[in-house]
C-alpha cells in the first residue's frame, strides 16, 4: 500500500540503492499540518548534516531507503516550522513516521540560545555569565555600575520601558539604586534561552514602550536519566573562584533538576592593570525543578531560585550592596491539547522576595560632595505575587492565544542618616513608603495566515492597573511635594500592534510592524522618595500624578533564512509622548514628570555564516539614535553604533572560538539634563576554547579583552572602567559520559 | 435558596455596621471643654469668680488662655462679660509685660473667654484679669501667680531700627514629616509695658538640615493674617534635625532669626 503513494523518481532511487547495498529498508511517512491534520504538500525532508533527502508528493507522503542505523531528519516546507525528527532504522518493516509541521508563527521575539538539543553551540559552556549572552543579543546594551549585575537596556529604552521577566515572571528590583536588575537571579547553567522582543509588537509579557526580555530558563531533560555535572573556574581579572555543579534524575513521568552554583571576586583590573578597587563580591545561587507529566497531556512544573550575595563593591556609586537575598517561586500547570480545538492551556502562580541591603560604612563620608559627614545604611524588599492564564486556540488559518495576567507588587525602601558626629541626632526617611501596585492585564494575541506566503500577528492589550502608599510616614513624605495630587492612583491602559511577514519564496521574509503602547509609571517614579541619581547628582522626588508613556513605533525589516548565509537587517522608529524623564524642581531636587515627547531611531543588522562544516561565522551591528525633544538634546544612556564579529570552529569534542565586541565614538550626549559626557569608541578582543580532557573531563580556557584595552562604554555609569584582560580557565566533570 | 439567605443575612451586617459607625461619630455636646485643660488658677472679687485655663501647663511661646467668669451667689456661668488681661513679669527693680491678646469681639465661646499670651520669658508671672460682669454689675481685677517654663518657642531680636524685635512660633507644635502649617507671631517693645504686633512684614523662610547641608521644596513663605500672625507652610523630607531661618523686611531688610526643629 506504500508502494501506491511512492512517486517514480523515489522509487527508482530506492531501486538504485537497494541494488548498491543489498535491499535497505524504507521508511514511509505522512506530513501533516498539526492543527488541521491535513496533509502538507511538498515538503522537504532531508537528513541532518547531509545533502541527502526527498521532497513529498501533494498528498504529503514520502518515502526513504536507508541503511539500518540512527538517523536525525530535518522536515521543513513553506509557512511551517522546521521539525527535527529522530529515528533509529532497523532492518525489515519500518514502521510509518507521522511528521506534524506546526504552522511558522512569526516570532516577535529573537531567541539567544544557551542551551538546546538541536544546538550544537552550548553557549553555557563556553560564556562565563548570563551578561556575556545579554550582550551576544542585538539591540542590547548593558549599563554597568559594578562588576556585577549588569542591567540590560533595550534599543536604548531601559527600566521601566522594557520589560524583564523570568520565565514570563514579573520581579522587581528592591534596591532603589538599581543595584539589583533580575538578570542577576538567572546564572548561565539555569539559562535556556534569551527571549529578546523588540518594540512593542509582542505585548504578551509586558506592557512597555521598549520590548520584553525574557529569561527562560533550563527545565529537568527527561532525556537523561541521571547526570552529574561540576565545575570549577578561575579567573585572574578579578581572582573570581567559581564552582557549580547540576545534577538531573529522569523516571518516566517525573524529572528533576538541580544546580548550585557559588562565586567569589576580588577587585577587577581594567586595561593597563589598573586597579579598581571596592569592586569584589560573593554570590550564591541555586534553582529546583521538578516536572510531573501526567495522564492526558498534562505537565505540572515546580521552580524555585535562591539568590544571595555579599559585600557588593560598587566602585562608582556612593554605597555598596552589603546582602541581597532573592527567593523565586513559580508552580505552572500545561495541558496539551485539551480538545475542543483548543491547541493548550497553560497556567502559571508565582510568587517572589527580593531583600537588599545597602550601605556607605565601608567608605570616607567626611567631607564628600553628597551628605557629607553622614553613613546612609538603606534597605528595600519588593514582594510580588503574580499569576498568568494562557489558552491557544487554532482554527484554519488563525491561531489566538488570550493570555490574563496579573501580580501585586509591595514595595518598601528606607534609609537612616547617620552622622558623624555624636551631637547630631539621626535622621530616617522612606524611599518607598510601601508601595502597593495592583495590575491585571488582557492581552489577546493573534496570528492570521491567510496564505502560505502572508502572516500577520497582532497583539491588543489592555492593562488595569492601581496603587497607593500604605505608610503614613511615607505618604507625608510624598505630599509635602504634591500637595494637590492623591497617592492614590488608577488607570488603565490600552496598546495595540501589528506585525506582517511576507515570504518572498523559501528564504526571504519581508516584515513590517505598527504599534501604538503605553507603559505605566513604575512604582519608583510615581513614589519614589529622595533617590540621587549618581548620572545627574540630583535627589529625585517621584510624582504619583504621572500619565503612561504612550509610543508610536514602526518597523520594517528583511531576512534570509534556511540557507548558510542567514542575515537580517531591519529599522524603526519610535516616537514616545508623555516620556518620563526627571524635571528640576528646585536647586537640589528633581521629580519625575511627563516631557513633550521623545524619538527613538536605529536599526540592527545580522548575519551568520554557517556552510555546514566546522566553522561558523556570525556577526552583528546596532545603531540606535534618540533625541530628547523638549530639551532639543540627545537622550542619555543611547549606545553608539555597537557590533560583534564572532568566528567559531568546531571539530570532534574540541571548540575554538574568537570573537570580538566593538563601539564607536559617542558623541551624542545629553549635556544638559545629565552629567554624562563623550565615549571613545572601543574594540574588544576575545578567544575562548574548550577541549575534552579525558572521559568524563573537560577544560575550558580563554582570554577576554585579549589586548588589554584600556576603556569604558558609554553606559558605563560615571566611567566606570570595562575589565581589562582576563584568562580564565576551568575544568569540569560529567557522569555518564 | 441558601445563596439568598446568607446575602440577606450579609447585608444585614453591614447595615448593623454602618448603624454603628454613624453613632460614634457622633459629637458629644455636653462635654466641659475645661475637662481637658489644666486650671492655672483662680481667685473671685464680689461676687465674681475668675477661672484661668490653658490647654497646657504655661510656658515660653504663644500661650492659649481661656477665662471662665462664674456668678458666685447662683453659681451660673456669665457669657456676656467682658475681660482684659494683663502679663506682668516682676524682675526686682524692673517689670515688663509681654505681647498678649484680648478675646476677639469680647464675647465668650462655649462659657469661655478665649485670650493668648506670648510668655517672653521663664519664671515666676502675674495675670492680671480685669472683668466686668454684666448679669449683676460687678466690675473689677484679679491677679494670679504661675510659674512659666522655659522653651526655645520665642526669639529676640534686635531690628535695624535699634528695636527689640520678638518672633514666636505657634506651628508646626508637633512637626512631622511631609508638610506641615507654618505660623510664627511677630511684636516689637514700644516700652515695657506695650509689645505692639508687627503686621505688614514681608517673611522669607527657608527650611534646612544643617548637618546635610540640604534643604526641601514646596514651602510656602508666611504672610501676615492678623494680629501679628504669619502662616505658610514648610516641608521637612525627612526625620531629623532641621533649622528653619527666617528673614524678615519691611521694604528693607529687618532681621533673621531661625528656629531648631527635630522632626521625629
Ligand atoms: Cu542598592
Ligand atoms: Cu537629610
Amino acid at each position: 500500500m506504500h508502494m501506491k503513494s511512492l512517486p517514480g523518481q523515489l522509487m527508482f532511487l530506492c531501486i538504485l540503492l537497494a541494488a548498491a547495498s543489498n535491499a535497505q529498508p524504507s521508511i514511509g511517512g505522512l506530513v501533516l499540518n498539526n492543527a488541521t491534520l491535513t496533509p502538507v504538500a511538498y515538503a522537504d525532508v532531508v537528513i541532518s548534516g547531509t545533502q541527502q533527502g526527498v521532497a513529498c508528493d501533494s498528498s504529503g507522503a514520502f518515502q526513504l531507503c536507508l541503511p539500518p542505523g540512527e538517523y536525525q531528519l530535518e522536515i521543513s516546507a513553506l509557512g511551517y516550522q522546521t521539525v527535527r525528527h529522530r529515528l533509529t532504522v532497523r532492518q525489515g518493516e519500518n514502521a510509518p513516521l507521522r511528521i506534524l509541521l506546526a504552522p511558522a508563527v512569526i516570532a516577535l521575539s529573537d531567541a539567544v540560545l544557551v542551551y538546546s538539543e538541536e544546538s550544537p553551540h552550548h553557549i553555557d559552556q563556553w560564556l562565563n555569565a548570563t551578561d556575556d549572552v545579554l550582550q551576544k543579543a542585538e539591540g542590547v546594551a548593558m549599563i554597568r555600575r559594578a562588576n556585577f549585575a549588569l542591567e540590560p537596556t533595550l534599543r536604548g529604552l531601559n527600566s521601566g520601558q522594557i520589560g524583564l521577566v523570568i520565565d514570563g515572571m514579573k520581579i522587581f528590583s528592591a534596591c532603589v539604586d538599581r543595584m539589583d536588575p533580575v538578570t542577576a537571579y538567572v546564572e548561565v547553567e539555569n539559562l535556556e534561552k534569551l527571549e529578546v522582543s523588540r518594540g512593542a509588537f509582542d505585548l504578551t509579557k509586558s506592557a512597555s514602550v521598549g520590548g520584553t526580555i525574557n529569561l527562560v530558563t533550563r527545565k529537568p531533560d527527561f532525556q537523561r536519566p541521571f547526570s552529574l555535572q561540576a565545575e570549577s573556574g578561575y579567573e585572574t581579572v578579578s581572582r573570581l573562584r567559581r564552582l557549580r555543579s547540576e545534577v538531573n534524575y529522569a523516571s518516566a513521568n517525573l524529572a528533576l533538576r538541580g544546580t548550585f552554583s557559588i562565586k567569589s571576586a576580588g577587585n577587577y583590573y581594567a586595561g593597563n592593570r589598573i586597579l579598581v578597587t571596592n569592586s569584589g563580591f560573593e554570590k550564591n545561587n541555586y534553582k529546583l525543578d521538578a516536572v510531573r507529566k501526567f495522564a492526558g497531556n498534562h505537565i505540572v512544573e515546580f521552580s524555585f531560585i535562591g539568590d544571595n550575595a555579599r559585600d557588593i563593591g560598587y566602585p562608582v556609586l556612593l554605597m555598596d550592596a552589603t546582602r541581597t537575598k532573592s527567593q523565586i517561586y513559580r508552580l505552572t500547570h500545561r495541558w496539551d491539547s485539551p480538545g475542543a480545538g483548543i491547541q493548550s492551556l497553560n497556567s502559571t502562580v508565582y510568587y517572589n522576595r527580593i531583600d537588599h541591603w545597602m550601605d556607605d560604612y565601608q567608605r570616607d563620608v567626611t567631607g564628600r560632595e553628597v551628605m557629607p559627614d553622614m553613613y546612609m545604611p538603606m534597605f528595600g524588599y519588593t514582594r510580588t505575587l503574580g499569576a498568568i492564564g494562557e489558552i491557544t486556540v487554532a482554527r484554519g488559518q488563525h491561531l489566538l492565544s488570550a493570555v490574563l495576567d496579573g501580580y501585586r507588587l509591595s514595595a518598601f525602601a528606607d534609609m537612616k542618616m547617620e552622622s558623624i558626629f555624636p551631637d547630631v541626632s539621626d535622621a530616617y526617611l522612606l524611599n518607598i513608603g510601601d508601595a502597593q501596585v495592583y495590575n491585571l492585564a488582557f492581552i489577546l494575541d493573534h496570528q492570521w495566515m491567510p496564505s502560505a506566503r502572508l502572516r500577520v500577528r497582532s497583539n491588543l492589550r489592555i492593562d488595569h492597573s492601581s496603587r497607593d502608599l500604605r505608610n503614613e510616614f511615607g505618604r507625608r513624605q510624598l505630599q509635602g511635594f504634591w500637595d494637590n495630587i492623591s497617592v492614590r492612583q488608577s488607570t488603565r491602559i490600552f496598546s495595540a500592534g501589528s506585525f506582517l511577514e511576507y515570504r518572498l519564496g523559501r528564504h526571504h521574509i519581508l516584515q513590517g510592524g505598527l504599534a501604538q503602547s503605553r507603559r505605566l509609571p513604575t512604582h519608583i517614579e510615581s513614589y519614589g522618595f529622595f533617590l540621587y541619581n549618581v548620572t545627574d547628582g540630583y535627589f529625585y522626588t517621584g510624582n504619583p500624578g504621572l500619565a503612561p508613556e504612550r509610543s508610536r513605533q514602526i518597523e520594517i525589516g528583511f531576512e534570509q533564512i534556511d540557507a548558510p548565509l542567514r542575515w537580517r537587517v531591519n529599522a524603526y522608529y519610535n516616537h514616545i509622548d508623555n516620556y518620563i524623564s526627571g524635571v528640576l524642581q528646585s536647586d537640589e531636587f528633581k521629580t519625575f514628570a511627563n516631557i513633550r515627547s521623545a524619538v527613538i531611531a536605529g536599526g540592527e543588522l545580522s548575519a551568520t555564516f554557517a556552510p555546514g562544516g566546522p566553522l561558523r561565522l556570525s556577526t552583528s551591528l546596532a545603531y540606535t539614535y534618540g533625541h530628547n525633544r523638549e530639551m532639543d538634546e540627545p537622550l542619555p544612556l543611547i549606545p553608539p553604533l555597537e557590533g560583534g564579529i564572532g568566528l567559531q570552529y568546531r571539530a570532534g569534542g574540541f571548540w575554538l572560538g574568537l570573537d570580538s565586541r566593538f563601539g564607536s565614538r559617542q558623541e551624542r550626549i545629553a549635556s544638559r539634563t545629565t552629567r554624562e559626557d563623550e565615549t571613545a569608541g572601543f574594540f574588544i578582543v576575545n578567544f575562548r576554547a574548550r577541549l575534552p580532557l579525558a572521559k568524563h573531563f573537560e577544560a575550558q580556557l580563554g582570554v577576554e579583552n585579549f589586548l588589554d584595552q584600556q576603556y569604558h562604554e558609554h553606559l558605563s555609569i560615571n566611567n566606570l572602567p570595562g575589565r581589562g584582560r582576563n584568562f580564565y580557565f576551568g575544568l569540569s566533570a560529567h557522569l555518564p559520559d | 435558596m441558601p445563596h439568598l439567605r446568607i446575602f440577606t443575612l450579609l447585608l444585614a451586617a453591614m447595615l448593623a455596621f454602618s448603624g454603628c459607625s454613624d453613632n460614634s461619630t457622633e459629637p458629644q455636646t455636653t462635654d466641659d471643654p475645661t475637662e481637658s485643660m489644666v486650671l492655672i488658677g483662680e481667685d473671685s472679687a464680689q461676687n465674681t469668680r475668675i477661672s484661668v485655663y490653658a490647654p497646657e501647663q504655661p510656658a515660653v511661646g504663644y500661650n492659649r488662655i481661656y477665662v471662665r467668669m462664674t456668678n458666685t451667689t447662683n453659681n451660673t456661668v456669665v457669657n456676656n462679660g467682658s475681660i482684659a488681661i494683663t502679663p506682668m513679669m516682676n524682675m526686682g527693680q524692673m517689670q515688663h509685660s509681654a505681647p498678649f491678646e484680648d478675646p476677639a469681639g469680647g464675647a465668650a465661646v462655649d462659657g469661655l473667654y478665649p485670650c493668648a499670651v506670648n510668655f517672653i520669658m521663664a519664671g515666676m508671672w502675674e495675670l492680671h484679669v480685669n472683668f466686668q460682669n454684666q448679669a449683676n454689675n460687678d466690675a473689677g481685677e484679679i491677679m494670679l501667680n504661675f510659674d512659666v517654663a522655659p522653651s526655645s518657642m520665642v526669639k529676640s531680636a534686635t531690628g535695624a531700627d535699634a528695636r527689640l524685635y520678638f518672633v514666636t512660633l505657634l506651628q508646626p507644635a508637633v512637626p512631622t514629616v511631609g508638610l506641615n502649617d507654618f505660623e510664627i507671631t511677630v511684636h516689637y517693645r514700644e516700652n515695657m509695658n506695650a509689645f505692639p504686633a508687627i503686621t505688614d512684614a514681608a517673611v522669607e523662610m527657608t527650611p534646612s538640615m544643617p548637618s546635610m547641608g540640604h534643604g526641601s521644596p514646596n514651602n510656602v513663605n508666611p504672610v501676615h493674617g492678623e494680629m501679628g500672625h504669619y502662616r505658610g507652610k514648610v516641608n521637612f523630607t525627612m526625620s531629623g534635625d532641621w533649622r528653619i531661618d527666617l528673614n524678615l523686611s519691611r521694604g528693607d531688610s529687618l532681621l533673621t532669626t531661625s528656629f531648631d526643629i527635630n522632626v521625629p
